[in-house]
């Protein structure tokens, strides 16, 4: 399981990502979708989830919507139009460190670096 | 499977005892927990162990912390209010405390450590902590329970700082601030709890423990203002607080998993040293103290009636010899310094007694007389405004320059017995003297921050001497 010092920054495209392509979720669905698409392998707590979500509303980026459901009230998250070219950019940006980060760790890469 | 609404509610109250108030969280945590009780349920759990389980991953701490954790994140005042509360707060402590410790051993700076920390903790840390309080609160805000505590706190801090500097209107600043904080915040903040809390055993945990803590903070009052039966009421309202509301409050607490074993552990040392430092104050440590005082008042006295008695014997006599030259006009001069001195000294006595003990001049008569009547012995903050330190003090002069007068007079007259010159000169000597390299006057050394009963032994003392001195000389 991915480490809490390693997941700090991760988890807000991860979450971008995952409203971008669903277009609307709420907080639980979040936390079980990383479980299950990570496989057990980053474990996305509410402690860690809601403070990003709250931080996303108020920067515009996504939006909230009630609904009742089961005798109460649930909390869908979405993404603005204001916020689509941000989210967008956040998760390319990600993939783009994620390009990077995959050559740094290619095997050997540090001994080919030093040998030619 | 879905809750009905019965479970819901439950888990809804809850999430309302951790006070979520940010806009939709507690909707979200509701939702968020009622997901995953639903997901256990599914899986062939019942509803109580479901959620027992979940709520030990859920309890209020681990709310709160989301919801501050939120906070900080979206909301950059409350980020630098909350860093401003623990850097202050903290501070002001140390700051505080060093500056006690400079002041036992009289290092120099210590009036200005201390002012440091009190303003920092007055003026910056309790505002602070009472902002976020306030602007962040759950339910309805009650601005007038925050307002009186930041009034009343300031007042009271102040007036601690005042005592502790020994400056004029300390015990001002102490009552208007107990005052406020007894009998409007207090209340306020107990009916504000009722209004809260469900059951009536739960109420009445919670009037007692607001009554045995009123009683008791109006005790702790009573005893710094010196009234009567303040150690009687400091008792009751400890016993109350400590010994029937802390064990009840401590059950309910455990009762419904809000207090964990550290917690615990911590209630307990806190309320040990309460109580023992409560006794302590109760019970009056210093009585050995004013006792020796009180008894070093009572033989001046003794000693001071022989000469008195001595003293008229003498001045019929030296009246009878006056034209002879058994005794000089200098003899007689002396005789009548002593007897001014005796004069402004009875004066400054039942002035003394008057303005400490609020009795009127027969009773204060009657207390001199007698110092083991005295009530407040052991207060200095009245002897002091009677005096009115730290002004140049006025009312000590005409001691002063009698006293240099008798001393003059009395060493021209043995000046053919230098040993007894010099007994005079050291037993009257009224000087500046210095200490830690700071210029003490004579009436500084002698009468600021004196407890009325030492004061009394101080000025019969001087009385005594000046009899001696004078019956040494008439022989």
């Amino acid at each position: 399981m991915a480490s809490n010092d390693l997941l700090k920054g991760m988890l807000k495209p991860i979450i971008l990502k995952l409203l971008f392509e669903n277009k609307r979720m709420y907080g639980y669905e979040i936390t079980q979708m990383v479980k299950e698409i990570s496989e057990g392998e980053i474990e996305l707590t509410f402690g860690a989830l809601y403070p990003i979500l709250h931080k996303l509303e108020l920067e515009g980026i996504v939006k909230t919507e009630s609904e009742i459901i089961n005798n109460r009230n649930r909390i869908y998250y979405s993404i603005t139009q204001k916020g689509n070219s941000k989210a967008k950019e956040k998760i390319a940006e990600f993939e783009d460190m994620l390009k990077t980060l995959k050559i740094f760790f290619k095997p050997n890469f540090g001994l080919k670096y030093v040998f030619g | 499977m879905c809750l009905d609404s019965k479970q819901i509610k439950l888990i809804e109250s809850d999430v309302e005892s951790a006070r979520i108030t940010l806009n939709h969280l507690a909707n979200e945590l509701v939702d968020h927990i009622c997901c995953e009780v639903e997901n256990m349920m599914n899986e062939g759990e019942k509803f109580e162990e479901a959620y027992r389980i979940i709520k030990e991953q859920t309890g209020i701490k681990v709310l709160q912390k989301i919801q501050e954790n939120t906070l900080y994140l979206i909301d950059k005042k409350y980020a630098l209010m909350k860093t401003t509360m623990k850097i202050t707060g903290n501070v002001s402590l140390a700051v505080i405390a060093i500056g006690t410790v400079m002041k036992i051993y009289r290092f120099p700076g210590w009036p200005i450590t201390l002012m440091i920390g009190f303003a920092l903790l007055c003026f910056v840390f309790f505002p602070a902590a009472l902002y976020l309080n306030y602007s962040y609160k759950t339910e309805k805000k009650k601005p007038l329970l925050h307002l009186s505590i930041l009034i009343g706190g300031i007042l009271f801090m102040i007036g601690v700082l005042f005592k502790v500097m020994h400056w004029p209107g300390s015990l001002l600043f102490l009552f208007y601030g107990w005052s406020i904080i007894l009998l409007l915040f207090l209340p306020m903040l107990l009916i504000a709890k009722l209004k809260e809390v469900k059951t009536a055993k739960e109420k009445l945990i919670y009037v007692l423990g607001m009554i045995s803590l009123i009683i008791f903070e109006f005790a702790t009052m009573a005893k710094m203002f010196h009234w009567p039966g303040a150690g009687f009421f400091m008792l009751i309202g400890s016993v109350l607080l400590i010994g029937t509301f802390l064990p009840l409050f401590t059950a309910m607490k455990i009762k419904q998993n809000q207090i964990n074993t550290g917690q615990f552990i911590f209630i307990i040392t806190i309320s040990m040293f309460t109580v023992i430092l409560t006794m302590l104050l109760s019970f009056n440590v210093s009585q050995p103290v004013l006792e020796c005082f009180t008894n070093e008042d009572i033989n001046n006295s003794k000693i001071l009636k022989y000469y008195e008695a001595k003293h008229n014997q003498e001045l019929t006599v030296a009246k009878l010899n006056s034209d002879t030259t058994k005794t000089s006009a200098q003899q007689i001069a002396i005789i009548e310094s002593a007897d001014k001195l005796t004069k402004i000294i009875l004066e400054l006595k039942l002035n003394l007694v008057q303005e400490v003990e609020q009795v009127d001049k027969n009773t204060a008569v009657k207390l001199i007389a007698d110092p083991q009547l005295i009530e407040r012995k052991d207060n200095y903050d009245r002897v002091n405004m009677y005096l009115r330190w730290p002004e140049e003090n006025k009312i000590l002069a005409p001691l002063k320059e009698e006293l240099n007068n008798f001393k003059k007079l009395s060493i021209e007259t043995t000046s053919v017995d230098p040993d007894l010159s010099k007994t005079i000169e050291s037993l009257f000597d009224t000087s500046d003297k210095k200490q830690n390299e700071e210029n003490i006057t004579w009436e500084e050394a002698n009468f600021r921050n004196t407890l009325l009963i030492g004061t009394l032994a101080r000025l019969s003392d001087i009385e005594k001497n000046v009899r001696i001195v004078e019956s040494l000389i008439i022989k």
